[in-house]
């Protein structure tokens, strides 16, 4: 008998939360049809859960049976968990009535394998076609794509949908070996590379077309696992630059493993490494919106992120030759390595200097972290940098609390 | 002098003032109303045509719905100071005035972005959708054409202390605000609602401060999942404990796999 939506909702809900990603951001689409919805670029977060988590969609599986058996997935074949499947309908039913009360800004949807990669794919395609065709639906929509699906499924995947994704899983084709062995990086990757081959080509300027269709305004995004294997923070940071400069990803998701019910003998016993995974979050944006390279945050001999302090104040203490830096002359290049200023900051700086010269107490009323910045620079109040040669400056720049808790 | 309740009053007022040449210390702005202290003090020549750069504009009607009676002398000071020689004082963002304005037009910002999040409709009988929500400040016409947008099939309200805004399918309007007893109290889908919030909740990360930074307490009692976070809090620890010992008792034979 089938089991009532609510229980299908607590188990499907439950065997999705370990897909990091709820945005909603970066979709403009203005699609056809008449139903409700609206996607306006920014991503709302509808709710919290106390993990600290945004709740922006719908995110569930279609269903969690599956015939894969991935080591570290709570859905593996060979794991006792509670199994539910969605009909169609009541996925599109619970997105609907949901959107409708301003719990959401749309549905994320993934499935585990059942019977093939083909026709798992097309029973997910078949809710985001009915959502958007059916009900005029013009909310966000996420699906992730199954590895293996034929190229055809992605595509129309992709009229649908605002972004698409596929995890990478695990950051080396050695770890998916041992860990996922039914899936490999080609498969994974092609899913990727047919996606954005088609977004490149609609890109090109179109002749007796008014208008290029609708085509995963949000582009794709990936995720893989952190701390299941013992594969250094360089790796995992080399494998995310691949993935951002072949495909053109928005997003690499970094979930550190997180101990499941029914987990396999053989993965690491322990709570979830949150500080790694932070600490690789804030080196992948240092990466995409600060110009650093991966080699200057990890060099080869020290391919591991430090836990006890954020990577930018890391790579600065590695480099002092390349500071002190003058406030009001350095580039913007210059500025954003410096511990403590932000794009934001360095802007605002920029447009200020070339009225008036910045202070310290310029720096403070814009809320910098002035202790962290200073042995880094020089302002117009013409003090030295301090501390820039102590050996101990690390203890010296960051309040107590951060030296020594490498708090959860 | 006519009450000051908005901005587009506030702008009015002010440059009339700006055009007599008024200068800041002179206005005693209060919520409500801007007096004018003895006129006998004015020694500025008059600025017969006020200018401000594009962005003041934005900032400025930001910062209006700012809940504070401060905003309003604030704005004239800032709008008399880019009128009198520092054309270019939004560029200093440490300016003092520039520090404060463009606080209250990022706290009005956030307040808005919380109301299009934190706003839960109700559906009543007659298929039109209810909510109840109170906002931080005076943002309510400028949030809900955000849900007209969205929502624009549907019928519904937006009840606040403040003001109340009304989409009846073609057009939106605003009345005056209302108690708490005129929303409906419940939903039948709040408790799937629920269950989806209890479910992707993942209690091996619990991150409390992350949670309230996010969405503020003041917030909660306008929410109907928060009702649970107590519940969710409180079974976290056991719930990992018991994943954590499941394992080791299976982790006799590791070794060999990795």
């Amino acid at each position: 008998m089938a089991r009532p939506v609510r229980e299908k909702l607590a188990i499907l809900a439950d065997a999705a939360k370990y897909d990091a990603s709820c945005a909603s951001s970066g979709s403009k689409a203005k699609r056809e049809g008449s139903g409700i919805g609206s996607t306006e670029g920014m991503g709302i977060c509808h709710s919290y859960t106390p993990d600290g988590r945004c709740v922006s969609l719908l995110k569930i599986l279609l269903t969690n049976y599956c015939i894969f058996d991935c080591k570290f997935c709570i859905n593996r074949i060979s794991s006792s968990t509670p199994r539910a499947r969605f009909t169609v309908d009541e996925v599109i039913r619970l997105t609907l009535e949901f959107y409708k009360r301003n719990y959401i800004e749309g549905l994320f949807l993934s499935s585990g394998i059942v019977r093939n990669s083909d026709y798992t794919m097309e029973q997910m395609v078949e809710v985001a076609r009915r959502l958007r065709l059916q009900h005029g639906f013009r909310g966000y929509i996420h699906l992730k794509t199954i590895p293996g699906a034929a190229d055809e499924l992605l595509l129309e995947a992709g009229q649908y949908a605002d972004r698409l994704s596929v995890n990478i899983e695990l950051p080396t084709e050695e770890d998916l070996r041992q860990l996922a062995p039914e899936k490999n990086r080609a498969n994974l990757e092609k899913n990727m590379s047919v996606v954005e081959e088609r977004i490149q080509e609609l890109k090109e300027p179109t002749r007796g077309r008014a208008k290029a269709p609708v085509f995963t305004p949000a582009g794709q995004s990936t995720q893989m696992v952190v701390g299941a294997t013992p594969t250094e923070d360089r790796e995992i940071l080399s494998t995310a630059s691949h993935l951002y400069q072949s495909y053109g990803l928005r997003r690499v998701y970094y979930s550190a493993f997180s101990p499941i019910p029914d987990a396999h003998s053989g993965l690491p016993s322990q709570a979830p490494p949150l500080m790694r995974e932070h600490r690789l979050y804030q080196s992948d944006w240092l990466i995409r919106f600060y110009h650093f390279a991966v080699d200057e945050l990890l060099p080869e001999a020290r391919p591991t992120l430090r836990l006890d302090i954020d990577p930018k104040t890391a790579w600065a203490l590695e480099n002092r030759e390349f500071f002190p830096l003058d406030v009001n002359q350095a580039s913007r290049e210059a500025l954003l390595r410096v511990p403590g200023l932000g794009v934001r900051t360095v802007e605002r700086i920029l447009a200020q200097r070339k009225h008036r010269a910045v202070r310290w107490e310029d720096l403070r009323r814009l809320r910098t972290p002035v202790d962290r910045a200073k042995p880094f620079l020089i302002t117009a109040d013409g003090i030295p940098p301090k501390w820039a040669d102590r050996e101990d400056l690390i203890r010296l720049i960051l309040p107590p609390g951060e030296q020594l808790s490498l708090a959860f | 002098m006519p009450k000051v309740e908005s901005y587009l009053e506030w702008r009015e007022i002010a440059r009339e003032l700006l055009r007599a040449g008024t200068p800041p210390s002179e206005i005693h702005w209060s919520d409500g109303q801007g007096e004018l202290f003895a006129d006998e003090e004015q020694v500025h020549p008059p600025i017969a045509e006020p200018r401000v750069p594009r962005e003041f504009l934005g900032l400025a009607e930001r910062a209006a719905c700012y809940r504070h009676p401060a905003r309003w002398a604030l704005l004239y000071r800032t709008l008399w100071r880019l009128n009198t020689e520092e054309s270019h004082l939004l560029e200093i963002a440490s300016d003092p005035d520039i520090v404060k304005l463009r606080g209250m037009a990022s706290a009005v910002d956030r307040d808005v972005h919380k109301m299009h999040a934190f706003v839960r409709f109700r559906q009543t009988t007659d298929e039109t959708y209810v909510a109840w929500h109170e906002p931080a400040h005076l943002v309510v016409e400028m949030a809900t054409p955000f849900f007209a947008r969205r929502f624009n099939t549907m019928r519904w309200s937006i009840l606040t202390p403040d003001r109340c805004a009304y989409w009846d399918g073609a057009s939106l309007s605003f009345g005056e605000g209302v108690t708490r007893e005129r929303a409906p109290t419940e939903d039948d889908m709040e408790e799937l609602w629920k269950t989806y919030y209890a479910n992707i909740f993942n209690p091996a990360r619990v991150k409390l401060q992350a949670m309230v930074r996010e969405m503020p307490k003041r917030h909660w009692k306008t929410m109907p999942e928060t009702a649970l976070i107590s519940g969710m809090l409180a079974d976290a620890e056991a719930r990992v404990e018991t994943m954590l010992e499941h394992s080791r008792s299976d982790h006799r034979d590791v070794g060999e796999t990795l």
